[in-house]
């Protein structure tokens, strides 16, 4: 609302200062030293079940990189997640669009639908698609019961499951992002289109998108980094037969115990979440000052 | 004109597809006959009665990290957003990304890095964090405590700061207008964060599967097992009773607090 | 007593001088307003009276004794916002209640208080009601009952009906100004609304660019304004750029009546009565009537002769802006019942002497009470 008070009327001045004190060391100690430690593992090569060489290497770096079996993993989840994305894009918009224009009481209901699920944890919401998707599920219930097939489709438990999984995991997000964004777009901007002539579907590829394309960019990002990193879902989803990074690094780290193998690969993923990050936050930015 | 109706009925399509899974835990949850089978043979409360010890306390542990993590969070995070905002502090808006950083983080990667850090802690001080509540509680910090940080920082946002000084030209002193005025006055955005930053420390799997395990196994993580390799229709009822409360503490917490107030601060 | 004193304060943010050496008293019981745009430097005023902010230089006194250095909480002021500044978690009675409740005076008296506080402001029906189920007036009406139960020495108001609409201004203003006339406290209004100003206050100081212009009670402020500045501001003048002809005798003490032409057009003069500045022969000038004051008609011999550019009709009043020449236009008020000439007519305009004021052009005079 308003700005706090200038410096002369400070309630307390100068000793706000001390209150963040006990927050940075709490997060020094559960974050900070933990990521370094992290980093700095991954700079050892391991010798052996939990236990790594002394001297500081970049050899896990560039076993990572020369190997084409990373590079696979590495491009496979990243296409992964772009195929989510767009999914998840055009899944959103429509909702979105919805959420953001309409005037109904029931809106606010509406958007607890939609953020509902995501406080329910994933593996609750994946426990609850294999009634729905399963071989004797809802949905092959009506293909078979329709004709429309003599076969059940399998749905769960492997790439496609992943997809639906990790699609409806991101979609929150999606839309809370693409609602705000759209409705710091004027409504005139659609009326004035319309009145020259466009039609609603014109209008929307002519004025809305274009104009909400810096929030859609920083939204992807977003969801595009949160699939790549995602574990969970490829797990329970994929019935163990799809490895994404994640999976490859808990492989490593649990079950392998080769800690600085599962440090390079987490800090690469790292690196590469944070880099898009970055990127959708300059976007958001940007989306704002339009 | 049929165009109009087009986009409220994908809308709607897409708000089932949301809530199917939920939607689905709490039918499914009733019924009887061979799992997962639809139509379900017949419907029953059976699975209610039968949900096994374990679950209740692996329940037990994931309230304990949760309470215990939150706690930590509102502590520590209530006084650091109120710097932030008001400290007029040397680089500021690096300690404003510093604080708000572990937000990004994958949380996978924060699980890696706690199981590995709590080796070393193990290394050096003898001082076992694994498959422990404590050790949970401290890396499940790691986020509550941002999380609760952008939720004061956004309380102040839009906060008027006139009633503090209303309270002292009315004569209270500065200590006394911070605790009758601007703490009660920030309690809903304080309270809303701390809600959402204990539904995520209960929701996590992969720091909990991670660094946890043994005694200190949290429902999700019990869940999570318990569907790859032992399988029951009690998990289902488990699932159902915990996603209603979920959804009960929201309901209310939004009536409260108002729920521009509680989406303000949540999410994205 | 509860005299507030402004001596020569300053006070600068970084470079800019918000408020320039600036004094001022108001009386016990009087109620003052800084009338001026933003930027003027009034709520800053206000704001060292309350204590929210220190000035480089100067002194502030409350009821006599030094106040410049006492924290917000130490001073016994009573504060009206803006914004209102309700406490929105505490209900209506509590918010008024507050500060007794800091006073820790007795339950019985703090219910007291605060139930006659709020009959004075017509709201007891609302006292458990929360701020956020109020309306802006009723709003308004709260934190003025909030700010005057405490018994304060001075009542502070920053622009409070601001935020309010024409109507609800009206009333409050009304209510305000009965309150403080009721309980006889020192008061202390910023507006930049001038009817506001001239309407509830005993006295008016004009602030531009951190000084005051004229300090007066309004009818002074509105007929005798002391330079174009505030002869702008409060009500609509006309200006005439004349050249001084000669003085005639006095017809008041203290005041002499002059001669003047008009700058563009020596052929047409008049007679300014009352004027207390003394003007050299040959001086230019500006000479201010207010529309109301100017008649159509040949009230003296040699009337301004106008062509009639523009007429807008209010409902009460036409505005009838005419043309002399290039350099001399005038507006003139005619009651809406009245007939009005049209477009393009040829007019004689004139005024009697006591209504013209002279001014000097360029710089304003900062008058100190």
């Amino acid at each position: 609302m308003n700005e706090p008070p200038p410096a002369d009327a400070k309630l307390i001045p100068g000793r706000w200062g001390y209150l963040l004190l006990p927050a940075l060391g709490v997060l020094l100690l559960v974050f900070v030293l933990p990521m370094i430690n992290l980093g700095t593992k991954s700079l050892h090569l391991s010798t052996g079940p939990g236990r790594e060489a002394a001297d500081y290497t970049l050899q896990n770096y560039l076993a990572f990189f020369s190997d084409s079996l990373y590079w696979e993993l590495l491009g496979w989840t990243s296409a992964l997640g772009a195929l989510v994305t767009v999914c998840t894009l055009v899944s959103a918009l429509p909702l979105s669009y919805f959420l953001a224009r309409t005037q109904s009481r029931l809106r606010p209901i509406l958007l607890l639908l939609v953020i509902a699920p995501m406080l329910v944890s994933v593996v609750i919401r994946n426990l609850g698609w294999l009634p729905i998707l399963g071989d004797h599920g809802f949905v092959n219930w009506l293909v078979l019961r329709s004709g429309a097939a003599t076969e059940p489709f399998r749905l769960i438990n492997n790439l496609l499951g992943v997809i639906i999984g990790l699609v409806h995991a991101l979609l929150p997000f999606m839309v809370l992002t693409l609602t705000a964004v759209i409705q710091r777009i004027a409504p005139e901007l659609e009326e004035a289109s319309v009145s020259l002539g466009a039609r609603p579907l014109a209008t929307f590829f002519r004025v809305v998108l274009p104009l909400a394309l810096p929030g859609i960019v920083a939204g992807s990002l977003l969801v595009f980094s949160l699939s790549i990193s995602a574990y969970t879902t490829p797990a329970l989803m994929g019935g163990g037969r799809i490895v994404v990074m994640a999976t490859y690094i808990q492989q490593q780290v649990s079950t392998l115990l080769d800690y600085a193998k599962g440090a390079t690969v987490s800090m690469i993923l790292l690196v590469w979440v944070s880099a898009l990050s970055i990127i959708a936050l300059r976007f958001g930015k940007v989306g704002r000052e339009a | 004109m049929s165009a109009r109706w087009i986009v409220p009925a994908l809308a709607g399509c897409i708000l089932l597809f949301l809530v199917a899974p939920v939607v689905s835990v709490a039918v499914s949850s009733f019924s009887g006959g061979p799992i997962f089978v639809f139509p379900p043979a017949h419907f029953t409360l059976a699975w209610y009665g039968r949900i096994p010890s374990e679950y209740f306390s692996a329940l037990l542990v994931s309230l304990e990290v949760g309470i215990g993590a939150t706690g930590v969070a509102v502590i520590v995070g209530v006084p650091a957003g109120l710097a932030l905002v008001r400290g007029y502090l040397p680089f500021s808006r690096a300690l404003n990304s510093f604080c708000l950083t572990p937000l990004m983080i994958p949380t996978l990667v924060i699980g890696v890095a706690a199981l590995q850090f709590a080796n070393v802690i193990y290394d050096v001080f003898k001082l076992s964090l694994m498959e422990s509540v404590l050790g949970l509680v401290l890396a499940h910090s790691a986020f509550t405590v941002p999380f609760v940080i952008r939720a004061v920082i956004a309380g102040q946002a839009q906060f008027d700061h006139d009633i503090e000084d209303a309270a002292l030209s009315l004569g209270a002193t500065p200590v006394r207008t911070f605790f009758t005025v601007t703490l009660p006055a920030l309690a809903p955005s304080i309270a809303s964060g701390a809600i959402l930053a204990f539904l995520v420390s209960f929701d996590d799997v992969p720091v909990a599967l991670f660094l946890g395990g043994g005694s200190a196994t949290t429902l999700p993580v019990q869940i999570f097992n318990g569907t790859q390799f032992d399988l029951s229709p009690a998990i289902l009822a488990l699932s159902a009773i915990v996603s209603g409360g979920v959804l009960l503490s929201i309901a209310i917490s939004g009536k409260i607090f108002g729920l521009d107030k509680f989406l303000g601060t949540g999410h994205t | 007593m509860s005299e507030v004193v402004l001596r020569n304060v300053t006070k600068k943010f970084g470079e800019h001088v918000a408020v320039n050496d600036l004094s001022l008293t108001v009386r016990e019981g009087e109620l003052v307003t800084l009338l001026g745009a933003s930027g003027s430097g009034k709520s800053t005023c206000l704001r060292m009276v309350a204590g929210f902010l220190r000035p480089d230089a100067g002194q502030v006194f409350i009821g006599g004794a030094d106040a410049t250095r006492l924290p917000p909480y130490k001073r016994n002021t009573g504060m009206v916002f803006q914004q209102y500044a309700l406490f929105p978690h505490l209900t209506v009675a509590e918010n008024v209640a507050y500060g007794l409740k800091v006073r820790r005076l007795p339950k019985q008296e703090v219910r007291e208080r605060t139930m006659e506080a709020l009959s004075l402001v017509h709201l007891e029906a609302l006292s458990e009601r929360r701020p956020a189920q109020l309306s802006g007036g009723q709003k308004q009406r709260v934190a003025l009952a909030r700010a005057v139960v405490i018994r304060p020495s001075v009542l502070l108001l920053d622009e409070p009906l601001s935020a309010l609409d024409l109507k609800l201004r009206g009333e409050l203003q009304a209510e305000i100004r009965r309150v403080q006339q009721r309980l006889r406290i020192t008061t202390l209004f910023v507006t930049h609304d001038q009817g506001e100003a001239l309407g509830m206050s005993d006295r008016v100081a004009v602030m531009r660019d951190g000084r005051i212009l004229q300090f007066d009670m309004p009818v002074v402020l509105y007929q005798r304004p002391n330079c174009r500045y505030v002869a702008d501001f409060v009500g609509m003048t006309n200006f005439l750029e004349v050249v001084i002809r000669d003085r005639v005798p006095a017809t008041r003490t203290n005041a002499s009546r002059y001669n003047v032409a008009l700058l563009s057009d020596p052929a047409f003069s008049w007679e300014v009565d009352g004027v207390e500045e003394v003007f050299a022969e040959g001086e230019k000038c500006l000479l201010c009537v207010r529309p109301e004051n100017i008649r159509i008609a040949d009230l003296d011999p040699n009337p301004l002769r106008v062509v009639v550019n523009k007429l807008t009709f209010t409902g009460d009043r036409w505005y009838v802006e005419c043309t002399h020449s290039q350099d001399a236009s005038v507006v003139v008020i005619v009651p809406g019942s009245k007939n009005v000439p049209s477009v393009g007519e040829k007019i004689p305009v004139s005024w009697a002497p006591e209504h013209g004021v002279l001014l000097r052009s360029g710089n304003a005079r900062s008058s100190l009470q």
